[in-house]
């Protein structure tokens, strides 16, 4: 018999039930209450996810409460990092029960979802103009609109951008393929993987006795995980001279020529030989690895870590500007991350606050070198100088010489690209023909644009 | 008199928080589900009733399709597969082997395991340039599998993965089933001359008969379910190829923008569910009669 049961049966069992039900019906009314002890306060609380390592995270996630803290007496802030992959569903629960947190960082595709939802404040309403107008200098306003309404209201403040998926090459890997030409042309990039691919003896794709099953390094690492993909295939379209979404947002965009084209082009390169198989990892982690390891010679890439720049310290590296497309076009998918004020925040005032410390020079630099970013109100001069690793200093200096083709996605009520990479993916592995995909993807976009009404 | 209403007091605080949450947690969602599936737009920017809308559009949704077409392939590898196992589990723990509390221990724990634990066990398994099993069959074998690169191939490894991780917990229902049979049939069918093969398929499984039905319907409704793991291990992909029905309505919930789409899909589902659980039940009625 347990302490509990034995304490049970000392006291009656009636007035056992009774005091059970007593405590029950006191936590039952207790927890429908309201959440008082945050609301009542004061205190702003922000969520954000971990874009560098969790430690190096919530050290400058402690330094944001402590700075808010020292700029702010009397008050104080919490944070809390959310993973990304639980972050969307957070954030949606939370908005849709009406007991949000009060600031937010947020990225494009949730942006596009909240903007036009009034989840969020309209920061002309909370800030002062001066204060706005400082935080939005030199902004590009290709990513100052993903922030702004429908009717001009200000979701949120731009905060840091995105070195984006830049096509590198691996300087070894290259030396060792005999020094081919860059490519400047979508066309090139296939003959340059080509010519980049090598088997364990040192044969060429292409030349007698290659042997494919024991491959040194690919030409282009092309990994089918819709998480990474979703970084640059957009540039193909782009590039080729389409959107792959249609204008009013409920079809498709790529069932023409240059659509069809920028398919091909990507098919022609997975079928080459010269990319990577799509099961050479099974864990999405290792693809970032693909090109810097030298186990491919070409990948579209984000800015050298410094976990990276560690475990090879002998990979040089060269940034590509974007190819052209036939048309002569250069694009890149940009990346942006914003701040957001909850518009039913318990304290918006108090939350203003906190948006406006964390948006303010210091922090933002702060963070912005923390997360390899780039600064979103431009840099004097080289902006990184001192990051553990001279290439990372290089590439990022780089990186932010190519932001000029940043582009970004179509706005949308629902999000179609992890959909749309899943089909394509389906085409360029030899799952489904051409047309057949894009009758399915059409048929499936518009049936998600009008659920989404 | 007043003995009833004292017990009436003592009663009314445990009925009401009982209903408290039986209404917040299932009624409220259950019929909220129902109203959504005849609207369109999102929670956030409002909806606005549709009328039929959705299931039209379902009915014309390849993709949904599909996801079933899958689900069903998933089912029909993974049911028989872990009925087949789990049943020979439960013959051999119901046996009274030398060490057979160990072995019980050892094979009740993938059962243990969560299903996230479980994909990354077998993602590292079969990583193509270190994992043990693919080395094994590459080197051992000459077989270069696409576990998770070819569809097919994936969705009859994802199956293969649940039976078994299920195949310990079903392993221990079914040896409770074996256990039931009274001792004194088995020994007269022994005394009787019955083969070990005629007594297992003449006397125990027509025993053991409500059991497997359970089973039945438990892997079955399971199946139709089927999420975590492709959430874990292939994302739906290669393309969508292995896009299950559960997984579509989580990518129309929280990926696609449509929670009322979702909604629609969760409850043709449900009907799905239903019928199966409904074929199981009356055939057990049948068998009862």
């Amino acid at each position: 018999m347990t302490g509990m049961a034995r304490a049970a049966g000392s006291i009656d069992r009636r007035k056992f039930l009774k005091l059970t039900a007593g405590v029950g019906s006191a936590l039952l009314l207790s927890s429908c209450g309201d959440d008082g002890e945050r609301a009542g306060s004061g205190q702003p609380v922000y969520w954000t996810q971990p874009n560098a390592g969790q430690k190096e995270m919530q050290a400058f996630l402690t330094e944001i409460e402590k700075g808010f803290a020292a700029d702010n007496p009397g008050m104080t802030a919490k944070t809390l990092l959310v993973p990304w992959e639980d972050s969307l569903t957070k954030y949606t629960a939370a908005f849709s029960a009406g007991n949000p947190p009060d600031v937010t960082y947020q990225i494009i595709p949730w942006m596009n979802k909240w903007r036009d939802s009034g989840v969020l404040a309209d920061f002309r309403d909370i800030a002062p103009k001066e204060d706005i107008d400082k935080l939005l200098e030199n902004v590009n306003p290709s990513l100052l609109k993903v922030a702004q309404g429908a009717g001009g209201e200000l979701r949120a403040i731009p905060y840091v951008t995105d070195s984006g998926h830049n096509l590198t090459v691996n300087l070894n890997v290259w030396e060792k393929a005999g020094k081919p030409p860059f490519p400047t042309t979508y066309a090139e990039m296939i003959d340059f993987a080509k010519a980049m691919t090598v088997d364990a003896k040192g044969r060429r794709l292409g030349e007698a006795g290659f042997d494919k099953s024991k491959v040194d390094h690919y030409g282009m690492t092309w990994p089918t995980a819709p998480a990474i993909q979703e970084n640059y295939v957009w540039h193909y379209f782009w590039s080729f001279g389409t959107e792959y979404i249609s204008e009013d947002g409920r079809d498709i965009g790529f069932d023409n020529e240059a659509g069809r084209g920028a398919l091909e082009n990507m098919k022609e390169m997975v079928d080459s030989g010269a990319a990577t198989p799509p099961g050479l990892y099974t864990d999405e982690s290792k693809w970032a690895n693909a090109m810097v390891s030298g186990r491919s010679g070409m990948q579209w890439t984000h800015a050298l870590s410094a976990d990276q720049a560690k475990a090879f310290p002998a990979a040089r590296l060269k940034l590509l500007e974007p190819p052209n497309g036939p048309g002569g076009d250069q694009f890149m998918v940009g990346g942006c991350g914003y701040i957001a004020v909850a518009a039913k925040s318990k304290n918006r005032e108090a939350a203003y606050k906190l948006a406006k410390h964390i948006l303010s020079p210091g922090p933002k630099e702060r963070y912005t070198r923390l997360i390899l970013g780039l600064p979103i109100n431009g840099s004097a001069g080289a902006f990184y100088t001192e990051l553990p690793d001279p290439r990372m200093n290089e590439f990022m200096n780089e990186a932010s010489k190519m932001t000029r083709f940043q582009r970004i996605p179509p706005a949308l009520k629902y999000q179609p690209n992890e959909y749309l990479i899943g089909k394509i993916n389906d085409y360029v592995t030899g799952r489904q023909s051409l047309d057949d995909m894009i009758r399915d993807a059409r048929n499936q976009i518009k049936q998600m644009a009008a659920a989404a009404g | 008199m007043r003995r009833p209403i004292r017990e009436l007091a003592v009663a009314t605080p445990f009925v009401l928080s009982k209903a408290a949450v039986f209404g917040l947690f299932i009624a409220v969602p259950f019929v909220y589900t129902f109203v959504l599936t005849f609207q369109r737009g999102s929670i956030l920017s409002g909806l606005r009733f549709t009328g039929l809308d959705n299931y039209r559009t379902i009915f014309a949704d390849t993709l949904f399709r599909d996801s079933l077409r899958n689900t069903l392939l998933f089912m029909s590898i993974s049911t028989p597969v872990t009925l087949i196992v789990a049943g020979s589990v439960g013959l051999l723990l119901a046996s009274k082997l030398r060490g057979m509390v160990i072995h019980r221990t050892l094979i009740y724990l993938p059962s243990l395991l969560s299903v996230v634990a479980t994909g990354l066990i077998w993602k590292v398994l079969i990583d193509p340039e270190q994992g043990p099993l693919h080395l094994l069959m590459r080197r051992v074998f000459g077989l270069e599998i696409p576990w998770l690169t070819d569809g097919t191939t994936a969705i009859v490894f994802l199956a293969l993965i649940t039976a078994w991780s299920g195949c310990g917990f079903y392993g221990l229902v079914f040896m409770a089933g074996f256990n039931s049979i009274p001792g004194d049939l088995l020994e007269a069918a022994r005394i009787d001359g019955a083969s070990t093969w005629q007594v297992l398929t003449r006397i125990k499984l027509p025993l053991i008969q409500p059991v497997i039905q359970v089973v039945l319907a438990l892997v079955t409704i399971n199946a139709v379910q089927v999420f975590d793991l492709v959430f874990i291990m292939t994302n739906g992909g290669p393309g969508t190829a292995t896009y299950t029905a559960m997984w579509y309505v989580y990518q129309n919930a929280f990926n696609g923008g449509s929670v009322a789409y979702a909604a629609t899909m969760s409850v043709i589902l449900l009907g799905i569910t239903a019928i199966i659980s409904a074929a199981f039940l009356g055939r057990r009625a049948a068998v009862d009669q």
